[in-house]
């Protein structure tokens, strides 16, 4: 990590722990103040995915027509699939864009390397 | 995206938590060990058939990948085979022990032998193969690369010698490691 990344991340921890004085001295142990932060930064670990996650599934959106894996053919987007995996810090949810191929009659993820759903 | 960001496709789990459920399920004791060892250790609540399910998956793909690479390393020239990789020095010395004996070996030696052949050693052929006591201890060195440095020396010097350690302090030039 770079100073620059640990110097913001230095300045949000100050705004934060003035935000929450109260929550943050009511944890009276150790134990507890550690729970407690440990918990704020699992979030911010979530939420920080689960935003970059959204952002790169914008950009593949915003691409009207993606090549099917197998034959090569232009396919629109069919959907976005709702996903939530099981992370180092708890679930990450996003939504992942799905295509469906008409003459392969299978469904893949744009960029993707494996099939949404068997054929059908 | 599945394939840009390495996400398995048929898994619930991020790579990082398959990576440590492959672990688990590989290292620990059962199944079971290794849902309380996630449980606790990494906080990532799994049912033991999930870690199984996982488990196998990861094998079965790191088998799949060993076999690749073996194909593909069997399929390349022998030159490039037999090559040490890029940053890999080849050590100077080895040291070759062998349960049977003896060994024949091809007889680089009599070109650089420096003492004159004896009487007897000049009515007999000169010999394709040399029969050698084992161990043996070769340079690796150019350019006698290969060559037993024990050769030349009395059969005597190996067939007493115990361990590679004294072999190597037997002959000069050559540093041994006796602390190994």
């Amino acid at each position: 990590m770079d100073d620059q990344l640990r110097q913001r991340i230095r300045e949000m921890a100050t705004r934060l722990a003035a935000d929450e004085k109260e929550k943050l001295h009511a944890a009276g142990t150790f134990v507890d103040l550690e729970r407690l932060t440990v918990e704020i930064g699992d979030e911010l670990t979530r939420q920080l995915t689960s935003s970059v996650l959204s952002s790169r599934a914008r950009e593949v959106v915003g691409q009207p027509r993606h090549a099917c894996p197998d034959c090569g053919k232009k396919c629109s987007m069919e959907e976005l699939d709702p996903l939530i995996l099981k992370g180092m810090r708890g679930e990450v949810e996003y939504a992942e864009p799905r295509c469906f191929c008409s003459s392969c009659r299978r469904s893949f993820f744009p960029g993707g390397q494996g099939p949404a759903a068997s054929p059908a | 995206m599945a394939k840009a960001l390495q996400r398995p496709p048929r898994e619930g789990v991020t790579p990082l938590v398959l990576e440590k459920v492959g672990w688990a399920g590989a290292n620990l004791g059962s199944y079971q060990q290794a849902v309380d060892a996630l449980a606790l250790l990494a906080e990532i609540p799994l049912a033991p058939k999930q870690v199984q399910r996982m488990t196998s998956q990861v094998g079965a793909d790191a088998v799949e990948e060993r076999t690749q690479q073996v194909q593909q390393h069997r399929r390349r020239p022998l030159m490039k085979r037999t090559t040490a990789r890029p940053g890999v020095e080849s050590s100077e010395l080895a040291v070759v022990m062998m349960d049977g004996g003896r060994f024949q070996r091809r007889d680089h030696f009599q070109e650089r032998r420096e003492t004159p052949l004896t009487a007897i050693e000049q009515t007999l052929p000169p010999a394709a193969f040399e029969e050698q006591i084992t161990p043996d201890i070769c340079s690796l060195c150019e350019p006698c690369h290969g060559q037993s440095l024990l050769a030349e020396r009395p059969p005597g010097v190996v067939s007493d010698t115990k361990t590679p350690a004294e072999l190597g302090s037997g002959i000069d030039g050559v540093a041994v490691d006796q602390t190994g």
